[in-house]
């Protein structure tokens, strides 16, 4: 089930699109210095799983001495595992190895994911998916020596849930206004003028930064997009003459942008109740074109959400967008406690949701062009804390999509060696190797980016050698 | 107290509110003494007096989950400081025994959604308004949440513990809620060891540092009136490092629940407060915020060096004050503002304008710091007359349902029958937001929220209820309220009219559209709508049809008159905001 073919058939399309940008940036005249490549459809579906995901819980080591090392480090955390039992998911003889494409990069290291994973394992072996190791906020390449002697330059606030979410998705600490997420389609809508702005940016659950950007706001979808009943069922006012009238002005009370109101509360109150009349309704239009999926999504919160993101793309022509940002969060990752018994349960619905997902697209030909990443607040400690773990820094991440070089690792996992430079100097905090900015930047590409747009919005990623980690083909210019 | 003066034009003769007392005429003549008229833009009256309904209706908004009819027409007159001690004398009224005398299954467990139902039940008719509002505030800074564990009897005995102490002292509060098993279960120190040498096993460290960043001190050294302190080169300076953190995490060593099995929870264990086992508390020396505990100090001990410390730090007046000027009065208070609240909190006293001296002189003292929030002098003030208004704040869709459900003194109170209030959740249905089940400990929205795309964004204004109040809830929150406001809500038993609005003021004004605008107006906005959203409504009411075929006929179109007017109204900018 390689995605060579598919893959093969999308770069012949991104030629095709590069020509036809040019012709736009010809029609718009010389004075527009944006030019990202908005042909064709792409969408990027970013899933935040909140609280922090426990990296060194998710990619294990798996050859025998790497795995002895973290089993001894995490003794009482691997004892709650059961470890040596038999049956038990931490058991190395249960772990599903990454046969990875480049292995020799590691040496005699092996890496696997546990059971519960096992749709993403299926997903990586066949080309599907790609595992970003020790990944997080970076300003600069920074070493543990530089930290030691207060050279290193560090993100803000490291270690607090709330500022690193923030950091994830702005680049800032909490009260950053732009994510990168809004900046990257601020890019688009300037380049494509025909590009719907409101359907641009689609959040699936809570109201975060990274769709935030200067033009673009997220709209929210859900399992029901609902009318208001005041003046859409005719059952409330009745089926008089004059209620008709009503309705028609009672809709556009709601939808009244301005009341002449003095409060700058008020004002933005009346925006974002007639923003949230006019899309519900333009939504709900195009939505009546909808068609069920083959695909059947589980019911957990991010099986959900994704559903929702794939039966908005499937109506996407009808929106009248060429590049959607997508935003899916979900909590449940800050494993202080009970890790065992928790996060074999959210990393289950993780991997039945991307799965699914996947299905879906393929069943309407789009899987060559979305991608789905996964961020988190931060990696854990490799210290385990009896049961559970602490706030870390770095940590691994998944990134899938028929575009996708997948069956690889790229950056680093490194050893469970807590006293080694790969860590701070307390509780095997990872210090990350890929920062974030990469990671975006190496999609960003992918979706139509170029340079000058990617380090607008990316603020410290000059600072990098390697601004594209290769996951999707590499530079394309 | 002030004349909202919005256009120049100082808004004075709202309808009286309860008609039935007003006389034939209805607006035009109110009680006497009901209605101070105001010199065209000017202060009416500079003090905390509550000269009219509007007033009183303001000031409740403000301080209660909203005004009822006979709670406007009893402070009408009053000093808004003598009401408040009135307020602060009554005594707690608490959930947990109610909850704890619902019938039981064969498992001896309540009902699920029970708490969840109550809760709504207490607040709306809780006579205590003024500390369950704290107790609400206080639910939002130091934050549990029953979304990771819903165990309903542990959340009520959490719930009492904010309600007892709402009118309390924050040093006491921090340490029943250090000690309480909802708190230990949500921030995970429950049954958390000490470090063991031998594994390699570390302390939990959550509660350690979420009770620095959120519940006490923050993340950065504030100065009194809450502005950032910077150091020589200009930077902020940061309140604690990653190893005051492990310092102390050895602190919260050792707590498990009451009954001397720290393994084993006895059956009432969740509403007694935690017990300390020293065999699991660490015995090594704990450095944290510049405080040394010696090795070898005992855990209960320690806990009180530890939460006396973080007590004592400077951070605690201005970081706490803040969110409460936020969850009351205004989203941005100035330095000013903070710096009155942070003063009353330090020195555990506050003097009213008329003289009304509030709390007992000792630093925390949760009165003086409530009353120093709700009569801030400036709040008092006139808006200016011209310009735009950057004050107040937006309500939060909760408090925007209690208000509708007091301000028409909704009867048969048993939120159990209401299908619509077992989870409020959803922003896409729900309101978005319910009490004591927020996502994660960070609240429904952060203290420092900026809403991306509006206005007040523009301006660098902070406005945290927009987090959940926004386009993606606006529909939702609508089709929420037009259920409640037409009693057309989803009922267990169909036949028990539960959470019924009382209509009768409202709709002996359905002939007069204007006069029944202008007393939802003072009831529900404090009189502050906008000549343009008064305009609008009114015009709309007037196009609804009344058939004249039979009386039934009209007095069913007459209610629709009234439940669209109010609709409207609990959906209209004014009303979500108050300034």
């Amino acid at each position: 089930m390689a995605n060579l073919s598919r893959r093969h058939v999308l770069k012949g399309l991104g030629t095709a699109g590069f020509a036809s940008s040019l012709g736009t940036m010809t029609s718009m005249g010389l004075n527009n210095a944006w030019a990202a490549d908005t042909s064709g459809y792409k969408a990027m579906v970013c899933i935040f799983l909140k609280g922090g995901m426990d990296g060194a819980d998710t990619i294990l080591p798996y050859d025998q001495a790497s795995y002895n090392q973290l089993a001894s480090v995490r003794s009482a955390l691997f004892g709650t595992y059961n470890a040596t039992a038999g049956t038990s998911t931490r058991n190395r003889a249960n772990l599903l190895q990454l046969n990875l494409d480049n292995a020799g990069e590691f040496g005699t290291r092996q890496f696997a994911m546990p059971q519960e994973l096992s749709p993403l394992h299926s997903m990586f072996e066949s080309g599907d998916l790609a595992v970003v190791g020790n990944v997080g906020p970076l300003i600069e390449p920074t070493t543990r020596a530089q930290m030691d002697n207060g050279s290193a330059v560090l993100p803000k606030r490291l270690f607090s849930h709330n500022d690193q979410q923030s950091t994830w998705m702005s680049f800032g600490v909490e009260g950053v206004n732009r994510g990168w997420g809004g900046r990257f389609m601020d890019r688009v809508v300037a380049s494509a003028p025909n590009q719907n702005r409101v359907f641009s940016a689609i959040a699936t659950s809570s109201n975060d930064v990274f769709l935030a950007g200067e033009t673009v706001n997220q709209f929210k979808v859900g399992s029901n997009i609902n009318e208001p009943e005041l003046y859409s069922n005719r059952n409330l006012l009745g089926f008089n003459n004059g209620d008709d009238a009503a309705r028609d002005k009672i809709r556009a009370f709601l939808a009244k942008r301005e009341f002449n109101s003095r409060s700058i509360f008020e004002q933005d109150v009346a925006g974002s109740t007639a923003k949230a009349v006019e899309n519900t309704e333009q939504f709900a239009t195009a939505q009546e074109n909808a068609t069920p999926f083959t695909t059947v999504f589980g019911g957990d919160s991010v099986s959900r959400q994704l559903q929702n993101v794939a039966e908005t793309i499937k109506i996407r022509q009808f929106l009248n967008v060429s590049r959607q940002m997508f935003y899916v969060s979900t909590g449940g990752y800050d494993t202080h406690d009970n890790q065992a018994n928790r996060l074999g349960g959210l990393h289950g619905a993780l991997a039945a949701g991307i799965s699914s997902f996947r299905d879906a697209m393929m069943e309407i030909g789009e899987w060559n062009n979305v991608i789905v990443f996964t961020a988190s607040d931060f990696g854990r400690t490799t210290i385990d804390n009896g049961n559970g773990t602490d706030h870390g820094w770095g940590g691994h991440q998944f990134v899938a999509g028929g575009a996708v070089q997948g069956k690889r690792l790229y950056g680093e996992v490194p050893f469970a060696d807590v006293d080694s430079d790969s860590y701070t100097r307390s509780r095997g905090r990872l210090i990350p190797t890929t920062s974030v900015e990469q990671y975006a930047a190496t999609m960003g590409n992918w979706f139509g980016l170029d340079t000058a747009e990617l380090n607008t919005s990316l603020p410290n990623l000059n600072n990098f050698n390697t601004p594209d980690l290769g996951i999707l083909g590499g530079p394309t210019t | 107290m002030r004349a909202i003066s919005k256009y120049g034009v100082a808004a004075t003769l709202a309808a009286c509110l309860v008609v039935s007392g007003c006389g034939a005429g209805g607006g035009g003549e109110g009680d006497a003494g009901s209605v101070v008229p105001g010199a065209v833009g000017a202060a009416v009256d500079p003090t905390s007096k509550i000269d009219t309904e509007t007033d009183a209706v303001q000031f409740l908004t403000w301080s209660t989950f909203g005004g009822s009819k006979s709670e406007i027409a009893a402070i009408t007159g009053q000093d808004a400081a003598d009401w408040l001690a009135s307020e602060f004398a009554k005594p707690a009224t608490l959930t947990l025994p109610t909850l704890a005398a619902q019938p039981r299954d064969s498992n001896a467990n309540i009902e699920s959604n029970r708490v969840d139902e109550l809760y709504w039940d207490h607040i709306i008719t809780a006579d205590d308004q003024v500390r369950q509002r704290m107790a609400f505030a206080l639910s939002q800074i130091v934050v549990y949440s029953d979304a990771a564990d819903n165990d309903q009897l542990m959340r009520g005995y959490y719930q009492d513990i904010l309600i007892r102490n709402a009118l309390g002292n924050y040093r006491e509060l921090l340490d029943e809620v250090t000690y309480s098993p909802a708190m230990a279960e949500w921030l995970t120190y429950m049954r958390n060891r000490k470090g063991d040498p031998n594994t390699g096993r570390m302390p939990d460290e959550n509660y350690a540092r979420e009770i620095l960043q959120l519940f006490s001190i923050g993340l950065v050294d504030l100065n009194l009136d809450g502005t950032p302190r910077l150091d020589a080169q200009g930077q902020q300076i940061e309140t604690y490092s990653n190893d005051d953190i492990i310092g102390l995490a050895r602190v919260f060593t050792g707590l498990a629940h009451a009954g001397g099995n720290f393994n084993r929870r006895p059956d009432d264990g969740d509403i007694q407060q935690l017990e300390m086992y020293p065999e699991q508390h660490s015995e090594l020396e704990k450095v944290f915020l510049g405080t040394t505990i010696p090795a070898g100090t005992g855990g209960e001990e320690s806990i009180r060096i530890a939460l006396d410390t973080i007590f004592e730090h400077p951070n605690v007046a201005p970081f706490v004050s803040r969110q409460l000027i936020q969850r009351f009065t205004q989203s941005n208070p100035t330095p000013a503002y903070i710096e009155n609240v942070a003063t009353a909190f330090e020195s555990g006293r506050f003097t009213a304008q008329n003289g009304r001296v509030f709390g007992e002189g000792t630093r925390g003292d949760l009165q003086a710091t409530l009353a120093a929030v709700l009569l801030e002098p400036t709040l008092f003030d006139d808006p200016a007359a011209n310009g735009t208004i950057t004050t107040g704040k937006v309500r939060e869709p909760v408090l925007r349902f209690t208000h509708w459900a007091r301000a028409f003194g909704v009867s048969n109170v048993n939120a159990g029958n209401e299908r619509d209030l077992d989870d409020t959740r959803s922003s896409e249905s729900g309101l978005g937001q319910q009490p004591f089940s927020s996502p994660s400990v960070f609240n429904f929205y952060r203290p420092g929220f900026i809403a991306p795309g509006t206005n007040s964004g523009n301006a660098s204004l902070t406005v945290p209820e927009f987090q959940i109040s926004n386009e993606g809830s606006a529909v939702g929150y609508l089709n929420f309220m037009t259920d409640f406001a037409f009693d057309r809500t989803s009922k267990r038993d169909r036949d028990d009219r539960t959470y019924q609005p009382n209509y009768t003021d409202e709709l002996s004004l359905v002939d007069d559209p204007q006069a029944l605008v202008d007393h939802l107006d003072t009831l529900l906005t404090a009189g502050r709508m906008s000549a343009e959203e008064k305009t609008d409504i009114v015009d709309i009411l007037g196009t609804i049809e009344l058939r004249t075929s039979t009386p039934e006929n009209t007095a069913d179109d007459q209610e629709d008159v009234v439940q669209t007017a109010v609709t409207l109204v609990l959906n209209s900018p004014s009303y979500t905001v108050v300034w």
